[in-house]
C-alpha cells in the first residue's frame, strides 16, 4: 500500500497575519491586501523581482509557499518531477478577471490576461522552486479537506513524493491562503482529512 | 425548349447588383457589412419636415445619380436607382450572347415616380396652372420598369410587380417561373424604391417608425427606419448557366402565401410567414434543418419581428439556423428589399457570408431568438432562406442553394 | 507492493461531443470525416478590431428545450451530459457515481453584460454552475471542478480514471465546456496569438490559434457496457517550471508526462498507434510538442491536431479531442490535420495530412497550457 504521508509544515496567510506551524511570524494591522502582500514580501527578505508583476492570487500563493518551505524543506532530496502542487479555491481567478476586463476598455493587456487562470499561481510556485511534478487547480465552494486529501493521496500514490497543497483565494480585499507540505517517510502530523480540516480551522 | 412548357430544370443566379444606403455596388455593401457601418443617418436628400426620423438614404443627389445611370435629368430617383443596380447585375453576369437570348426585366416597386409627382405638386398646389407635367408622366410604377428596360435593352418580357414589401421577392420568383416555362432564357429580376415624403408620412401615421436606429429582433425594438435603393439578380436557365464563367447559386425554392389577418399587421402566430417558409422548403425539397442562414424580413417593428420569430420557432426549433436582418444596415427599402436581400442571400451562398444584425442586445422575451451579430466569412452555407413580408398579408420566402 | 496491481480497468462506456459541427458524437465524427470545420471567419468590431477565425455556435442555437435560468455555459454542460447518459439513468442516480467538470472560464462572459455585484460574482463561480448541473441530473455526490488552463479536460479524465482505479467510485461522468466571448478573444488577441485564417498546426506558415466553443463528455465505468468499449490506460501531468505564458524550451516536461503515462499504461512508445497532439498552431507550442515527441522517441508515429476542426476549445479541448480520438481508434482511422501542409517545426514529426486507415490499438492525447502545465493520456483496446 501507499507509504505513510505526513504534513511536515503548514502555513496560513490571512487577516493580515502570517502563521507557520501555529506560530505567528508577521502581522501588519490595518493595511489593504496590496500593501500587505508587499509587506510580507519585504519581511521575507528575498530577492525575486518577478514578485511585483504577479497578480494578488499568485503573490499570496507564492508568499505562502516561501514561508511553508523556508528552513525545513530539502529540495535536493527530490527530483523536480517528484514535487506536486495541488491547490483549490472558490473564486478561481475572478479577482484578476475583473482587473483584466477593466483594462480591455483601453486595449487588452497580455500581462493581465495571463493571470486570468487560477493555475497560474501554481506556475509561479513551480518556476520559483523548479518543481516539475503534477499540478492541478480545483474549485470548491469552501475548503474541502476530504477532496484535497483524496486528490493529494492519488497524486502521491502515483508519482509524487512531496506535495504542496491547500487553499489560496483572493477577491478584492478578501483573501486567505492555507498551504500544507505533505511528504512521505518524514516526521510530522499524519496526513488525514481530519488533520487537514483541524489545521485549516485552527488558523 | 418550346414556349409555355413547364420544366423542373434548375434556375441559377448569374449576376447581382445593388445600390442602397451602404453602398453603390455589391463590393461597397460587403465592405460596410465587414466594418459594421450602417446606412442610416439624418435626412440629407429627402426634403421632409420630419427631420427627427433617421432614414437610410443612397448617398447621392439626383444629379449624381443621373450621371451614374446615364439617364435624362428629369428621371425619377426610383428609375435611376433601378437602372444603376440592374446594369451592375447584368454586367456582373457577363452573358456575352445576350442579344441572341430571350431576356426580360421583371422589376418591382411600390412608389413609382412619386418623388417627381411630389415635386410637381408643390407648385401645382399653389397654382393649378403651375408645375411641369413631364414630372408626372412617369408616376406609374410600370413606367419605371419600362424606362429602365429600355435603357438596358431587355425586351422579351417586361413586367412590374407591386405587392408592398414583398414586391421584389415576388418579381424574382415570377421571373424564375418565366424561365421554367421556357418563355425566357435570362431575366433581370428584383426591385427599386426611392424615399419620398409620401412613404415617410404614410409609415409615420402608422406609428411604426423608430426615431432611433432600428433594432430588429431586439426586445427593445420600436419600429423600422425607411431606406431606399434597388437590388437585382440575373436569373438564367440551366443552359445559359452552363455557358457562363461564374454563377452564384441555384434559386431553388419560393412561395407566396397570405396571412389573411389584417391589412397592415401580421397575425400573432405568423401564419402567412410560416406558410411562405414551409412552402418554399417544400418547393426546394428541403427540410428545415437544411437551411443554414435566414435573411430575415426583420423590419424592427413589434408586430413583424414577433410574428416572424414565432413562425421561425414553430418551423425550425430546435434546429434554428443563424439569422439576421440586413435592414439594420439598409433600412427598410420597401419594394426594393426583396431584391436587395436576394442579392445578399445569393452572395451568402457563394462566399459563405452571414451578415451581422446590428444593435441587437437582448432577445424578444417571448421567443429567445438571438440573431448573428458578427459578419462571418467562409461559412459553408448549403441553403439560405430570404423572407419578405408585406402589407396586405403578402408573405414571400425565397431559397438560394449551393450550385 | 505496486499499487497499480490493484487498479481496476476503466472503460469509456458513453460519450458526447457538442460543437458547432454537431450535437452528438456521431454527428461530429461524420462531419470530421467529411472535412467539415466549425472554424469560420468573423468580423465584429464590438469584440475585436479586424477579422478573426473561430468555431462558434450560432447565436440562435437551441441547446436545451427548457433553458430555464441556465447560462450558455451551463446549457452546454447539461446538453452534453444529457446526450451521453441517455441510456444510463441508473449510473446518474448512483451514489457510486462522481461528476467531474472541466472549464477554464465558465460563466465569465456574464461580466461583460451584467451589472457587477457580489451576487453576480457568486453566479459566475464554477461551483455555482457545478451545483446547478448536479441538481439538474440528481447526482448524489458533490462534483469535482478542475480549472487548470488548457489541460483541464485531460486532467479531468485522469482524475476520473484514478478515482475509479482506486475504487473510490464505480463511475465518473467527466464533462468539459467553455464559451468564447470578448473576454477570451481579446486576451488571446492581446498576445497576438490569434490567426485570422484557419489555423495551421505544425505548418511552417502557422500564425496562431483559432478559438472555439464546445462541450464534451465521457462516461467512465469500472464495467464495460459494450463489447467495443475502450479503456483509459494511464495519464500523467507535469509542469515546465519555466514561464507562465510560454512553453518549455526543451519539451522535456511534456516528454516526462508521456513516459509516465506509458509506464502507467504498461506500454512502450512503440505500442502507440497515433498521437492527438495539442497542436494549437502557435509558433512555440508546436515547436515544444515536436521536441517532446522526439524526446519520447515517437517522431515516426502519426500525429494530428484537431484544432482546425474545432478551434482551441480550452477547457473542453482535452475532452472533445479525446472523444474524437477514441472513435478514430474504434473505426481504425487517423484524421488529417486541417491547415497543415509543410512541416514548420525543427524536429522530425509525422504530422498526418491525409486520412489514414488501418487497425489501431492505442492512442495518446497530449495537452499543454498557460502556467507551464502539460498532460498526457493513453487509451486503447
Amino acid at each position: 500500500m501507499a507509504e505513510q504521508k505526513h504534513i511536515t509544515a503548514w502555513c496560513s496567510i490571512f487577516d493580515n497575519k502570517v502563521v507557520k506551524n501555529g506560530t505567528q511570524l508577521f502581522d501588519a494591522k490595518s493595511v489593504g491586501i496590496n500593501e500587505f502582500v508587499v509587506a510580507v514580501y519585504k519581511h521575507l527578505q528575498v530577492q525575486y523581482p518577478k514578485f511585483y508583476k504577479m497578480d494578488n492570487l499568485s503573490k499570496l500563493g507564492w508568499l505562502a509557499t516561501e514561508v511553508l518551505l523556508k528552513d525545513n524543506f530539502d529540495k535536493s532530496s527530490y527530483a523536480p518531477t517528484q514535487v506536486a502542487v495541488v491547490l483549490a479555491n472558490a473564486n478561481a481567478s475572478l479577482d484578476s478577471d475583473l482587473k483584466y476586463l477593466e483594462s480591455v476598455k483601453d486595449g487588452a493587456s497580455p500581462a493581465l490576461f495571463v493571470y486570468t487562470l487560477p493555475n497560474i499561481v501554481i506556475g509561479e510556485i513551480c518556476i520559483r522552486n523548479g518543481f516539475k511534478g503534477e499540478n492541478t487547480f480545483y474549485i470548491t465552494v469552501h475548503f474541502d479537506a476530504a477532496m484535497i486529501h483524496r486528490q493529494v493521496s492519488e497524486t502521491m500514490d502515483h508519482k509524487a513524493a512531496a506535495c504542496i497543497c491547500g487553499w489560496v483565494d483572493v477577491l478584492g480585499e478578501d483573501y486567505k491562503a492555507v498551504l500544507f507540505l505533505v511528504e512521505t517517510n518524514k516526521e510530522g502530523i499524519p496526513f488525514s482529512e481530519t488533520n487537514l480540516k483541524k489545521l485549516f480551522e485552527s488558523n | 425548349m418550346s414556349n409555355g412548357e413547364y420544366t423542373d430544370a434548375p434556375i441559377y443566379v448569374a449576376g447581382a447588383g445593388i445600390i442602397c444606403a451602404i453602398g453603390n455596388n455589391v463590393g461597397e455593401c460587403i465592405t460596410s457589412f465587414e466594418q459594421g457601418t450602417a446606412g442610416m443617418g439624418g435626412m440629407t436628400y429627402l426634403n421632409s419636415l420630419h427631420k427627427e426620423l433617421p432614414v437610410a438614404e443612397v448617398k447621392h443627389n439626383n444629379k449624381e445619380l443621373v450621371v451614374m445611370a446615364g439617364m435624362t435629368a428629369s428621371t425619377s430617383r426610383t428609375a435611376l436607382l433601378s437602372c444603376i443596380a440592374a446594369r451592375e447585375a447584368l454586367s456582373d453576369a457577363g452573358i456575352k450572347n445576350i442579344d441572341s437570348l430571350r431576356s426580360g426585366f421583371i422589376s418591382a416597386n411600390t412608389v413609382g415616380g412619386m418623388d417627381k409627382s411630389e415635386h410637381f405638386f408643390e407648385a401645382f398646389a399653389v397654382d393649378r396652372n403651375a408645375g411641369r407635367l413631364r414630372n408626372v408622366n412617369n408616376h406609374e410604377c410600370g413606367n419605371i420598369t419600362e424606362m429602365v428596360a429600355e435603357q438596358l435593352n431587355l425586351r422579351d418580357q417586361v413586367t412590374t410587380i407591386s405587392t408592398a414589401c414583398s414586391s421584389s421577392a415576388n418579381a424574382i420568383f415570377y421571373a424564375a417561373r418565366l424561365i421554367r416555362h421556357g418563355l425566357l432564357d435570362v431575366a433581370v429580376a428584383g426591385g427599386t424604391d426611392a424615399l419620398t415624403k409620401f412613404t415617410l408620412n404614410g409609415f409615420n401615421t402608422l406609428m411604426i417608425l423608430d426615431k432611433e436606429y432600428c433594432r430588429p429582433f431586439d426586445d427593445t425594438r420600436a419600429g423600422l427606419n425607411l431606406g431606399e435603393g434597388a437590388g437585382y439578380v440575373v436569373l438564367v436557365s440551366e443552359k445559359v448557366a452552363a455557358s457562363l464563367p461564374h454563377i452564384y447559386c441555384r434559386f431553388s425554392g419560393y412561395n407566396n402565401s397570405n396571412d389573411a389577418y389584417h391589412q397592415t399587421a401580421s397575425s400573432p402566430d405568423g401564419t402567412g410567414s410560416y406558410l411562405a417558409m414551409q412552402g418554399a422548403l417544400k418547393k426546394a425539397k428541403l427540410q428545415p434543418a437544411d437551411i443554414d442562414y435566414i435573411n430575415l424580413h426583420g423590419t424592427g417593428t413589434q408586430n413583424n419581428d414577433n410574428a416572424e420569430g414565432t413562425a421561425i420557432t414553430r418551423l425550425f426549433a430546435p434546429h434554428v439556423p443563424r439569422m439576421s436582418s440586413t435592414k439594420s444596415f439598409t433600412g427598410h427599402t420597401l419594394g426594393a428589399s426583396g431584391g436587395i436581400e436576394a442579392v445578399f442571400s445569393a452572395l451568402a451562398v457563394k462566399h459563405g457570408y452571414v451578415y451581422p444584425n446590428l444593435r441587437f442586445e437582448a432577445p424578444m422575451k417571448e421567443l429567445q431568438l438571438t440573431p448573428e451579430t458578427s459578419f462571418l466569412k467562409n461559412a459553408p452555407l448549403r441553403h439560405v432562406l430570404s423572407n419578405s413580408f408585406g402589407f396586405g398579408g403578402n408573405c414571400t420566402s425565397l431559397i438560394f442553394s449551393k450550385a | 507492493m505496486d499499487v497499480r496491481q490493484l487498479h481496476k480497468d476503466v472503460f469509456v462506456i458513453a460519450d458526447n461531443i457538442l460543437s458547432p459541427i454537431g450535437s452528438t458524437t456521431a454527428e461530429n465524427i461524420l462531419g470530421l470525416k467529411n472535412g467539415e470545420s466549425g472554424v469560420w471567419q468573423h468580423s465584429n468590431t464590438n469584440i475585436l478590431p479586424g477579422t478573426f477565425s473561430a468555431s462558434l455556435f450560432s447565436p440562435s442555437h437551441i441547446f436545451l428545450e427548457e433553458e430555464g435560468d441556465y447560462t450558455k455555459f451551463e446549457q452546454l454542460l447539461i446538453a452534453s451530459v444529457t446526450d451521453a447518459v441517455r441510456e444510463l439513468s441508473e449510473i446518474v442516480s448512483s451514489e457510486r457515481t462522481l461528476l467531474i467538470i472541466s472549464s477554464t472560464k465558465g460563466n465569465i462572459s456574464l461580466l461583460e453584460t451584467k451589472a457587477h455585484s457580489a451576487g453576480l460574482y457568486q453566479r459566475i463561480a464554477l461551483y455555482t454552475s457545478a451545483g446547478l448541473v448536479a441538481r439538474h441530473f440528481g447526482f448524489v455526490n458533490t462534483p469535482i471542478i478542475i480549472s487548470n488552463a488548457c489541460i483541464s479536460g485531460v486532467v479531468a479524465i485522469i482524475t476520473g480514471m484514478r478515482l475509479l482505479q482506486s475504487g473510490d467510485y464505480d463511475h465518473a461522468i467527466v464533462v468539459g465546456a467553455d464559451v468564447i466571448s470578448k473576454f477570451v478573444l481579446s486576451g488571446f488577441g492581446s498576445f497576438q496569438a490569434l490567426s485570422n485564417e484557419l489555423c495551421k498546426p505544425f505548418d511552417k506558415d502557422r500564425k496562431g490559434i483559432n478559438l472555439g466553443e464546445g462541450a464534451a463528455t465521457v462516461v467512465l465505468s469500472n464495467m464495460a457496457k459494450n463489447s467495443d468499449d475502450l479503456k483509459i490506460l494511464g495519464g500523467a501531468i507535469s509542469n515546465d517550471a519555466n514561464h507562465i505564458s510560454g512553453p518549455s524550451r526543451t519539451g522535456e516536461e511534456l516528454a516526462w508526462a508521456i513516459n509516465e503515462a506509458l509506464t502507467e499504461a504498461d506500454l512502450t512508445n512503440s505500442d502507440i498507434s497515433f498521437i492527438s497532439a495539442h497542436g494549437t498552431a502557435t509558433l512555440y507550442n508546436d515547436e515544444m510538442e515536436a521536441n517532446a515527441i522526439n524526446i519520447a522517441g515517437m517522431q515516426t508515429i502519426p500525429v494530428n491536431s484537431l484544432k482546425g476542426y474545432y478551434g482551441h476549445t480550452l477547457g473542453a479541448a482535452g475532452l472533445i479531442e479525446t472523444v474524437v480520438s477514441l472513435h478514430s481508434l474504434k473505426e481504425g482511422i487517423i484524421l488529417p490535420t486541417p491547415g497543415f501542409q509543410n512541416s514548420g517545426v525543427s524536429k522530425p514529426l509525422n504530422v498526418n495530412a491525409q486520412m489514414l486507415k488501418g487497425p489501431l490499438t492505442n492512442g495518446l492525447k497530449t495537452a499543454s497550457g498557460f502556467g507551464g502545465c502539460n498532460a498526457a493520456l493513453i487509451f486503447g483496446k
